[in-house]
């Protein structure tokens, strides 16, 4: 039996997201206001849009850590959720195209980007398969349905096209099933599947090539593909040890495109400098610390696969993020989490870190009954 | 408790964890690597990118005449230029530039050059430099992306016309390029300023320091009087309207001091518009071209037989024949003139006296005499590009040198030479260096005087026997058109024959008129020379030239209140010229 203790839940990791959460909604700011003041007319635009994301996240943390049962463990609720990512990625499709890519749901002026919401249902989803198949990970039938469930939703997002999240979404995926003890075997098969697959895919579209040229040679063509990834750079570098402090960027005055959203951390590079980034990277390790103590601390098999998932998760994108911000990687458009602007991916994020906190709550009781 | 299934999960984890912590670590090198082992470079690149350092142009320095009426000055216009915004297509930029167009009233030649730019990714072009400042506000008002305004100083001639190739032009830089504009340029134009300038990637600029302010150029006053001037360059247009010669000039000087009150050229232009063949009308003639001088040299003639006494005042000259015959061709006067005596020769301008005259004063003299009065070197005036003629050296004289040069050829000067010969005379026997600029405005308030120069070329006496000389050549010799009511003129004529490179030798069609002379005899207020090129009919410069000096001298000597004749002038001058030879 287990004890659900509603104050019980991990202080350090709610107090990690809080602090990322502030710093992101000052650097979101920051790195916005004059953008926004010059295509919006109010510097505030991106902030507030960031500020009622974080508020309707937080809210829903709120609300998880008063629910007594682990809804997520719930197969209803997790095949509910997968349909509804399916159905809204799907919808995403017939939606009208915004910059040559079709992320979004519009919906009487709310806008949201299913792609988030797909990392969760599928790592919820592969929990739960692998929890429904523990006894059998050695037969490959196990793994017929949730390969072809992960196939469809990353072939949905790669429609989109949103490489990014599809081989984060990749990524995840294929974390999760190690830790869950799927047979090495089956992995090298599943490798040399996708390989194929991507390098398809790769040659479908001529600016993923470019961007990968751009970033083998970014200086070859600095004002075109090698911009972004040039101007970023020159960012970072520019920050110093110390930054050139907060507010004083120079390189969000357009040279560096989307410096609120994927590049957000190029911009504390700048304004914060080595402190500022290596301060970040310190609290994502927390995160995953508090999250890999609260999985090994979960009461069930299951759940312990859901924190080790969703921890992972936003450690992977953490770091494949600033990996092509740093220009270790090609640019692909992926979020920062908690950092960047992005309702759709703030609240999916703190909907996690809600999942992650309501496990800590739980507590294997033992042989004591309430 | 733990079962195998826990275990092998927590393993995995670990493994797992291990390669997030290398990639981890990939990442702080990196961070290390960009933010401070590359710092300085990207640092640099940066600041390459979104700073610029631009020239702040300071106001050019005033130029003024005597009095302070002025001449050139600048005044702030704004220049319009363009940015190219990036990512905007070629179509986009030609809809903008086309909306300037009738605005701005951009010639199709400018257009192709704009687009020639545009073409070429130039992100600095020039689309308009010095425009009005209504135009430039209505520019504004149409709110072009990448259309920018930057003040520049457009120079102005108030007096249009007036003294153009004295003051010359400054080009769009606003360098200067000829005349005084060119030679002070260096006082004139300042020390540009530096200032910084922030910009977005758009190329907006959001924020400016200045490094350094600008220190404005240094005003100048002339010694030019602009009343004067434009008394001889309205005489000057009209004789040449007159005359229909090609071209003419006119110097005068206040003989004393060597300050030259007026310099004037025609044909000539306006400084604020310049004519596309600008470069045919802007030489001032008056130091740049060289003539032959013919007869009014033979005031050095007569300078050189007077100094070294080689003919007595009384002493006769045969001219009845009219000619003269030197060695490989015969020399003639205008007409027949009987016996004369030597200051007679000078009075009729007779050559056939000249020629025994020099014939009498020899080479070595005639030469000392010539280097004397500074022909064949620069008067040092300080204007750009000075001619300083042509006089050969003595051991290149040939057989015919002596006589040729006794009467003004086998030399070529020019007119600023000529007007320093007359102003030697005139001073007593004393060189003055001409000049131009009276003093230069320095910003302490301290003026810069230029320093004069003097030098005795010939003895007072024989300036003084010179001047009673040349005063007859007014009052009964050739030059009795240069006559003025109440005033004493002295002056001597010249028709120079030109040398005509079609036949190879000096033509009898087409002549140089000249007169040089000065005024009153007593005490010289003005020396002035007038130099007319081709005049067609008449062309002698008793008829042409002497003419002109009546009508300037007479017009400036009622505008400077100089008192007629009388005993009482008399002595105040020769006190001023006694303190003088004093100095």
């Amino acid at each position: 039996m287990e004890i659900f203790r509603p104050l019980g839940f991990d202080k350090p990791l709610f107090l990690a997201t809080l602090v990322l959460l502030s710093f992101g909604l000052v650097m979101v700011f920051s790195s916005s206001a004059i953008m926004a003041s010059d295509t919006y007319q109010q510097p505030f635009h991106f902030f507030i849009h960031q500020l009622m994301g974080a508020g309707i996240g937080l809210a829903l943390i709120l609300a998880i850590l008063f629910i007594n049962k682990p809804f997520y463990e719930n197969p209803y609720f997790i095949y509910g959720l997968l349909i509804l990512t399916l159905v809204l990625l799907a919808l995403c499709l017939v939606m009208p195209a915004l910059g040559a890519t079709q992320r979004w749901i519009h919906f009487y002026g709310l806008r949201f980007q299913p792609s988030e919401l797909a990392k969760i249902s599928l790592i919820l989803f592969i929990a739960l398969q692998l929890e429904k198949k523990k006894d059998e990970l050695d037969k490959i039938s196990s793994f017929l349905l949730p390969l072809a469930v992960v196939f469809l939703g990353i072939l949905l997002i790669i429609i989109e096209p949103d490489y990014g999240t599809a081989i984060l979404t990749f990524l995840i995926c294929t974390m999760l099933f190690f830790i869950g003890g799927v047979k090495m075997a089956y992995f090298l098969v599943l490798g040399v599947l996708s390989s194929g697959l991507f390098a398809l895919y790769l040659f479908q579209a001529t600016y993923r090539i470019d961007r990968i040229m751009a970033f083998l040679s970014p200086n070859s063509d600095p004002l075109g593909t090698g911009f972004q990834a040039i101007q970023s750079k020159l960012a970072v570098g520019c920050g110093g040890l110390f930054g050139v402090s907060i507010g004083e960027s120079t390189q969000k005055l357009f040279f560096l495109p989307c410096a609120h959203t994927d590049y957000i951390y190029a911009i504390i590079g700048e304004e914060l400098g080595l402190m500022g980034t290596l301060a970040t990277l310190l609290l994502f390790v927390i995160i995953l610390w508090r999250g890999l103590v609260i999985s090994r601390r979960a009461p069930t098999m299951y759940s312990r696969i859901i924190a080790a998932g969703l921890t992972m998760a936003i450690f992977t994108q953490a770091l494949l993020n600033i990996s092509i911000v740093l220009g270790l990687g090609p640019p692909t458009g992926l979020t920062l989490p908690l950092l960047s602007f992005g309702r759709s991916s703030l609240i999916c994020i703190l909907f996690s870190i809600g999942i992650l906190l309501h496990i800590s709550q739980r507590k294997e009781g033992s042989r004591r009954k309430r | 408790m733990k079962n195998p299934r826990q275990k092998k999960i927590n393993n995995r984890t670990i493994i797992l964890l291990f390669f997030l912590f290398i990639w981890l670590g990939v990442i702080i090198l990196r961070l290390v690597e960009l933010q401070v082992i590359q710092h300085t470079k990207f640092k640099a690149e940066v600041l390459n990118q979104n700073h610029d350092v631009k020239a702040i142009f300071p106001q050019r320095g005033t130029i003024f005449d005597r009095s302070g009426n002025i001449f050139a000055r600048s005044l702030p216009r704004p220049s319009i230029f363009y940015n190219l915004p990036k990512d905007e297509s070629f179509e986009s930029h030609r809809e903008k530039i086309n909306k300037l167009r009738k605005m701005l009233d951009l010639s199709s030649k400018n257009l192709a050059s704009i687009y020639a730019r545009i073409k070429k990714g130039k992100s600095f072009i020039w689309i308009k430099r010095k425009v009005e400042t209504e135009v430039a506000d209505r520019v504004k008002e149409l709110n072009l992306s990448g259309i920018h305004f930057d003040e520049e100083n457009q120079r102005f001639y108030p007096q249009g016309k007036r003294a153009a190739q004295l003051l010359g032009r400054v080009n769009i830089d606003d360098r200067g390029q000829s005349g005084i504009e060119y030679k002070y340029n260096t006082f004139l134009e300042g020390e540009k300023g530096k200032r910084l300038i922030l910009r977005d990637a758009k190329n907006r600029e959001y924020r400016f320091e200045i490094l350094k302010d600008p220190e404005p150029g240094k005003d100048i006053i002339l010694t030019i009087d602009e009343t004067i001037q434009y008394i001889a360059e309205k005489e000057l247009a009209n004789a040449l309207r007159k005359t229909q010669a090609l071209w003419g000039t006119v110097i005068v000087s206040h003989p004393a001091t060597g300050e030259i009150a007026a310099m004037a050229n025609y044909p000539t232009f306006n400084l604020n518009s310049p004519p596309v063949n600008v470069s045919r009308v802007e030489r001032n003639r008056a130091i740049h071209h060289t003539f032959d001088p013919g007869s009014t040299f033979k005031i050095v003639t007569a300078s050189a037989a007077l100094e070294n006494k080689s003919v007595r005042m009384h002493e006769v000259f045969d001219c009845t024949s009219g000619k003269i015959r030197i060695p490989g061709k015969t020399v003639w006067d205008h007409k027949k003139m009987g016996i004369l005596t030597f200051p007679d020769v000078i009075v009729h301008s007779s050559n056939v006296g000249t020629i025994q005259v020099g014939e009498r004063i020899g080479k070595k003299n005639l030469y000392t005499m010539i280097k004397a009065y500074g022909f064949g070197q620069k008067t040092g005036i300080d204007l750009p590009a000075e001619e300083k003629g042509i006089f050969r050296p003595i051991k290149n004289w040939t057989d015919i040198s002596l006589y040729s040069l006794s009467i003004g050829y086998e030399i070529s000067i020019t007119a600023i030479q000529m007007l320093q010969a007359i102003s030697t005379v005139a001073n007593r026997g004393i060189v003055t260096s001409p000049r131009i600029v009276k003093k230069i405005l320095m910003p302490s308030g301290e003026r810069q005087e230029v320093p004069v120069q003097f030098r005795r070329v010939i003895s007072e006496e024989t300036a003084q026997t010179l001047s009673q000389i040349l005063q007859n050549v007014v009052l009964r010799g050739t030059g009795t058109e240069a006559q003025i009511d109440g005033y004493s003129v002295a002056g001597k004529t010249g028709t120079a024959q030109k040398f005509d490179p079609s036949i190879g030798r000096y033509s009898n069609r087409i002549h140089t008129a000249s007169f040089v002379g000065f005024v009153p005899v007593e005490n010289p207020v003005l020396a002035i020379v007038v130099v007319i090129d081709e005049p067609k009919g008449k062309f002698y410069g008793g008829d042409v030239a002497a003419p002109v000096f009546k009508e300037i001298a007479s017009q400036i000597l009622r505008y400077l209140q100089v008192p007629k004749a009388d005993a009482f002038t008399k002595t105040i001058t020769t006190a001023r010229v006694r303190s003088m030879n004093g100095q």
